[in-house]
């Protein structure tokens, strides 16, 4: 290729990477932490250990749940697993939800913990900007020019590929140091960051590309497709009593026999069907299974009604709408029942965080040596990327002790943390190297919060809650460590830019 | 004196930015509709036989987009393409209204 082309290809990365950079390193980081979400319990509520997994009889506690909402159009059970050792019940009355958990000890359903104290609840938000308006839209927008972002950076740097990735061309000594890593991670997880922009993409925007496959393919009606998508969610039971019931263990009970020890029940979801003149309630129940073992789609689901006769049975293969969904969500979110899957991904996950902050890094810096006199918007470019990539680690890392020593205000701690960092990076010097520093030191500290907070050993050994809590720990052990050793063996690269 | 000529000079002219503005925006507008196009041509067939076939469209059309966006911006001539690509929006729109 000729070079005047290929210097298209670099300046359109540049130009993409600039405007993208920081949005994708929050995406990212934020991303990594929520793929821990279902698992983070173990850790934020250590109480809750194998002995809440247990799965006792429900119907007396969604009778009481009942009781007192009377007006409830929707109920979801999801059933306790190793994973996440407790079970759920989110209800639905007058479109106001609410989540109450079975309490292990006493095994009655309390009220959970507020979604808006949630910390790796609001990692998932943050992942999608969901406290943007139109956040989800945009962020499938960022997953889709992502990909751009790889192609023009693939394209430009095919030639010199080999010497790339060749781990011993990678002295962090030398001056364009953040140059070799940034080329060096970018191609170690190049197929790990297709995977997430094409199915980021897709599941983000999946609807808005429906809206012409509606009008060609389903002649414009829009049920058409969600029966495609979503069949068993469809289906809806003919009434059958004047009194609706709420028969959540037999239902459980009826799906396991239908699939067979191979397949274990995970969710439980009951619609209300409003009384009309001409008929009475009803109540459609929706049991939704997962394969045990290793499977990349599993899922099987079984359509109900009240007297558990079978409306529509959904095995993991029988239907391309749902398979394929499934496929895609397991693969961004690497669900495939593995826990060890998930680290994998988490890894690659932080890798490509550095990357892409190694990335941003390169143009700031050539931005900073093109020109003498720095325009307001070049001080606006230092400012905001020493904020990003040194302040959003270091609120992550002081927002995870505040879940364990403040457990009601972790996403308020890491806001303020944000808007500090921020002023700190408009008034202070070398704020990113301190920033790194401050979220170093954080990450290796806690264990030591979790120990404080939690009364439990941070490292722990037996059953499947005690292997979470020490995978926990030692994950931001080795965060903190981490980082502190990247700031030590290229830090000194941040002074050029401050 | 002279450097306020040059200042003056260099200070980009408002229409411009707006014209600009328009061609990005345009270039967007035109290459996403011919990648759903194109997605929606590809799984036609398949369509007829299992609906379900539309996630691959959800999966393959952003993906194909910002290919095209690529394209665009890095060609020689980017008019040309530009028109290339309305042209495939307009001739599989074309064909998607005839088939169905």
């Amino acid at each position: 290729m000729k070079a005047k082309k290929r210097n298209r290809f670099w300046r359109l990365h540049s130009l993409l990477g600039i405007s993208l950079g920081l949005p994708l390193f929050v995406i990212f980081l934020a991303g990594t932490l929520a793929l821990f979400e279902p698992e983070s319990l173990n850790w934020t509520n250590a109480n809750f250990d194998d002995s809440a997994a247990k799965q006792g009889a429900l119907n007396g506690v969604v009778s009481n749940l009942l009781e007192k909402h009377p007006k409830t159009d929707e109920l979801s059970v999801v059933l306790a697993t190793p994973e996440r050792p407790v079970t759920d019940i989110y209800l639905e009355e007058a479109h106001h939800p609410t989540h109450y958990w079975i309490d292990p000890q006493s095994g009655e359903a309390t009220l959970a913990t507020d979604h808006e104290a949630d910390l790796f609840h609001f990692f998932v938000d943050l992942h999608y900007f969901e406290f943007l308006p139109y956040g989800i839209q945009l962020s499938g927008l960022i997953a889709a020019l992502f990909f751009a972002l790889i192609l023009t950076g693939t394209v430009y740097q095919w030639r010199s590929m080999k010497q790339d990735i060749h781990p011993r061309n990678l002295s962090l000594q030398r001056k364009s140091r953040w140059k070799k890593v940034h080329r060096f991670t970018s191609l170690l997880t190049l197929p790990f960051q297709v995977i997430y922009s094409v199915t980021g993409a897709s599941l983000a925007l999946g609807l808005f590309l429906a809206a012409p496959a509606v009008w060609v393919f389903f002649e414009g009606d829009q049920a058409g497709l969600n029966e495609v998508l979503f069949p068993e969610h469809m289906v809806q039971a003919e009434p059958l009593s004047e009194k609706p019931s709420f028969p959540v263990d037999e239902a459980r009970a009826k799906a396991t026999s239908l699939w067979g020890e191979s397949v274990e029940p995970l969710i439980i979801h009951i619609e209300h069907t409003e009384a009309t003149e001409e008929a009475a309630a009803s109540h459609t129940l929706m049991v939704q299974g997962k394969q045990k073992g290793l499977h990349f789609v599993g899922n099987s689901v079984v359509t109900l009604d009240e007297s558990l006769n079978v409306l529509h049975s959904q095995s993991p293969t029988s239907h391309l709408g749902p398979m394929m969904i499934e496929g895609l969500v397991n693969v961004h979110f690497a669900a495939f029942n593995g826990f060890f899957i998930k680290i994998i991904f988490a890894f690659f996950g932080l890798i490509v965080s550095l990357s892409i902050g190694a990335g941003v890094y390169i143009f700031l810096q050539r931005l900073l040596q093109g020109e003498e006199d720095q325009g307001r918007k070049t001080r606006f470019l230092v400012v905001t990327t020493n904020w990003v990539l040194g302040g959003l680690p270091l609120a992550v890392a002081l927002a995870l002790h505040a879940a364990q020593l403040l457990p009601d205000w972790p996403v308020k701690v890491f806001w303020v943390v944000t808007g500090l960092s921020l002023a700190l990076t408009v008034f202070c010097r070398r704020a990113l190297l301190n920033l790194s520093l401050l979220a170093a030191g954080a990450f290796v500290l806690l264990p030591l919060s979790f120990l404080m907070g939690q009364g439990q050993s941070p490292l722990q050994m037996g059953d499947a809650h005690g292997w979470m809590v020490s995978f926990f720990n030692i994950f931001f052990v080795v965060m903190g460590l981490s980082l502190a050793l990247l700031i030590r063996q290229i830090g000194q690269g941040t002074e050029s830019a401050e | 004196m002279e450097r306020v000529a040059r200042e003056v000079m260099l200070q980009p002219r408002k229409t411009n930015r707006i014209q600009a503005l328009f061609g990005h925006v345009a270039i967007m507008v035109v290459t996403l509709v011919a990648a759903e196009v194109a997605c929606m041509l590809f799984i036609y067939g398949w369509m007829q036989k299992e609906q379900g076939a539309v996630v691959l469209m959800g999966l393959v059309a952003l993906p194909l987009w910002a290919t095209f966006l690529t394209l665009a911006y890095t060609a020689e001539r980017r008019l040309w393409v530009g028109l290339a690509f309305l042209g495939v929006g307009l001739v599989g729109s074309l064909l998607l209204y005839i088939f169905s």
